[in-house]
């Protein structure tokens, strides 16, 4: 299970354009010898279907060690997000351009709240 | 009875601790990503319009220079996560691994062959003053000495300094996020044993 674990090598991202481009000049964005990329742009056109399955595609996928996805994409697949309980991949929600954050949205967040009620 | 009660309270004031430490780098996060948007936009602005920097122009031979390597048995002191610089193999010959010797001569010499092609085209570029700001700038620790595959080049050879100020952003903005998935992890860890040591305390009572 261990070696599994450290074969997780990518960071992913599923954002808009922008979220998407910027961290690409980072130099986290991959595509694999099947052309595989490790990122997703969303957009008004992007069906729900596509969002929800290159979300589970990344994670179930075994090279990817983060998932990085805008707020504001999260909210349409929130149900995705909140079944994925396992430690790996680790999901972590960042800012979308037009939208601020809203850290009551944040899993962490929202665990202590379960964690030691309201 | 007491050393359980006592456990628990150095358990929870750890996972607050934990939760402030992530509080604080969400925030860092967060301005980082404003600055780098902006940065994003600015540079848009200057080449002419949204279309120059866009999905169209990425590279289709991508290869992720910026991974992490995963330590599953990372815990609170340990982390998880961190962030490697990658180089592509194939990419210089000084860079050769012990994989690389294990190859046969054939394999090595078809290794050598792209690189030194793509050294030649490189170094016309890497002659102007322009590149060699690049470099300059680019002086994090992520950075590596040859930049032929950089992000950057995508969009261009004489890029504006808002989009290179962009990239710098960004390439902070994922140090933050490795440091996050980390305490991510641990808060996750921790939350799991808080729970436990509870479901223990009450089957004593």
């Amino acid at each position: 299970m261990a070696t599994v674990q450290k074969e997780r090598k990518f960071i992913s991202i599923i954002g808009d354009e922008d979220s998407v481009t910027g961290f690409l000049l980072s130099g986290i964005g991959h595509l694999d010898a099947r052309q595989r990329s490790n990122f997703l742009i969303v957009d008004a056109k992007t069906p729900l279907s596509t969002l929800e399955e290159a979300f589970t595609e990344f994670t179930q996928r075994k090279d990817i060690a983060i998932i990085l996805i805008t707020q504001q994409v999260a909210d349409e697949i929130r149900h995705l997000l909140d079944e994925h309980q396992s430690a790996f991949p680790t999901v972590l929600e960042i800012p979308s351009k037009d939208q601020p954050y809203d850290p009551s949205k944040d899993s962490v967040l929202k665990r202590v709240q379960l964690l030691f009620g309201e | 009875m007491a050393t359980d009660a006592k456990q628990l309270d150095q358990l929870i004031v750890e996972y607050f601790n934990k939760l402030e430490e992530y509080e604080q780098e969400v925030a860092v996060l967060n301005t980082l990503l404003r600055q780098g948007q902006w940065s994003l936009s600015q540079a848009k602005q200057a080449l002419g319009g949204p279309h120059r920097i866009s999905r169209y122009q990425y590279d289709q031979r991508m290869k992720a220079q910026l991974r992490v390597a995963t330590n599953p048995a990372g815990n609170g002191n340990e982390a998880t996560y961190e962030l490697i610089r990658w180089v592509e193999p194939t990419e210089s010959v000084e860079t050769s691994t012990a994989d690389e010797k294990n190859e046969t001569p054939g394999m090595s010499q078809l290794k050598q062959r792209r690189p030194q092609a793509s050294t030649s085209d490189e170094n016309s570029e890497n002659d102007s003053s322009e590149e060699a700001e690049i470099q300059k700038d680019q002086s994090s620790p992520l950075s590596s000495k040859s930049n032929s595959h950089d992000p950057l080049r995508w969009f261009g050879v004489l890029v504006p300094g808002t989009l290179r100020q962009s990239q710098r952003y960004f390439h902070q903005s994922i140090t933050r996020i490795v440091k996050l998935a980390n305490l991510k992890v641990q808060l996750n860890q921790l939350a799991a044993r808080i729970n436990s040591q509870r479901e223990s305390k009450v089957n004593n009572l």
